[in-house]
């Protein structure tokens, strides 16, 4: 049989199935053609007839995700949810002792905040941790630029600062916690930064003597269970080059375990 | 070479040998950190967490003699031991949890 069959139904010959051609067939139903199925279409994937782009329903339509199904995207989703949202931009984890951890080109001109979260663990009492901020190139910035202020308070109502006016990287941490004697401490947190790349003119932040300020709101900790709030604010003092990367160090010997994550600030 | 961890658009997370730069600065931080002004420095801590600790001997007004002794022996360490000792001062021993410094001085009576 061939050329064209013209009949207002289809049946299964015998039982309840029936299967249209064969592997390596083509049906095609022409443009102008509709193809309606009333109740559950199964396959394994949805492409366009021609071209890039492809359309789900009209105005109007809802298309339910119940529930327990996972929608995994691992491309560019846009459009949904809030207009304003943190965007997940690096991670750097491990629990191997390394002498520095570090995430290249995490900021951009695509936002002027950023969110980054940090734990760390010491590898030994004392050590304190240090950050750099890195630039286009990968090199850290490492001139005498960064003015802070950091307050400490522990657990046993000690106060305490760390301040300087032109570092070359801000200090953290007090790295002693207390004088911790058995397991080796460490700090948990995080920190805005903001304005790490040039901004237009005329906007908060454009033409000022710093590029790269941050905030910052975290916990010291030893091994007996004293803890330290700490909350610190700084500022990279410069204008000349952008900031792209992070780099976190130890004062000595090794950060033990480490997790760090940047995060974009999507505002509009 | 020190190793260094890092993330990048091109390799995520991976590890590299540090520069010859970064490799200068850490072995400079490691000659200070093992220098005898910042051993002292740390034990200077650590004896000063020992003292809090064992404040309230003092304020109870019923201290013994024992732990009279031992607390002055903790204010005399930079008289009684020399650089030479610093390192058996710091030295830790035992497994995590119970890892505790090892050298008699810091035993409490």
């Amino acid at each position: 049989m061939s050329s064209e069959i013209k009949a207002d139904k289809w049946s299964p010959a015998s039982g309840t199935s029936a299967t249209i051609g064969d592997s390596g067939d083509t049906y095609t139903v022409p443009t102008g053609a509709n193809f309606t199925v009333t109740d559950e279409l199964k396959t394994n994937k949805i492409s366009p007839a021609s071209g890039t782009a492809f359309t789900m329903g009209d105005s109007g339509d809802t298309f339910t995700v119940p529930s327990g199904v996972t929608f995994a995207n691992s491309g560019t989703a846009t459009g949904f949810g809030d207009t304003s949202y943190y965007v997940k931009i690096a991670n750097n984890n491990g629990t191997n002792s390394v002498g520095g951890a570090f995430i290249n080109d995490c900021f951009s001109t695509t936002y002027r905040t950023y969110l980054v979260t940090f734990q760390f663990e010491n590898d030994r009492n004392g050590n304190q941790i240090w950050l750099r901020f890195l630039k286009d190139d990968d090199t850290e910035l490492s001139g005498a630029y960064y003015r802070y202020a950091t307050h400490q308070i522990n657990n046993g109502g000690t106060e305490s600062s760390i301040t300087a006016n032109d570092s070359s990287y801000w200090r953290m941490t007090g790295g002693t916690a207390g004088g911790n004697t058995a397991l080796f401490g460490g700090c948990f947190g995080f920190m805005y930064v903001h304005n790490p790349y040039t901004i237009a003119s005329g906007q908060a932040g454009a033409g000022n003597i710093y590029r790269t300020g941050w905030n910052a709101h975290y916990s010291e900790y030893d091994d007996s269970g004293n803890i330290s709030n700490m909350t610190s604010t700084g500022m990279v003092e410069q204008n000349a080059v952008n900031v792209a990367g992070i780099q976190f160090m130890p004062s000595a010997n090794y950060i033990a375990k480490r997790n760090i994550t940047v995060w974009g600030l999507k505002e509009y | 070479m020190t190793k260094i961890a890092g993330w990048s658009k091109e390799l995520g997370n991976h590890e590299r040998d540090m520069t010859a730069t970064e490799q200068a600065e850490f072995d400079a931080r490691q000659i200070e950190w093992n220098s005898d002004a910042e051993k002292l420095k740390r034990i200077k801590e650590i004896r000063l967490k020992k003292l809090k600790e064992t404040d309230w001997w003092v304020y109870r007004g019923s201290m013994t003699a024992e732990q009279s002794s031992w607390r002055q022996s903790l204010r005399d360490i930079p008289t009684t031991f020399s650089a030479s000792d610093y390192d058996a001062l710091l030295e830790m021993g035992g497994e995590i949890p119970n890892r505790n410094l090892t050298h008699s001085v810091w035993s409490k009576p």
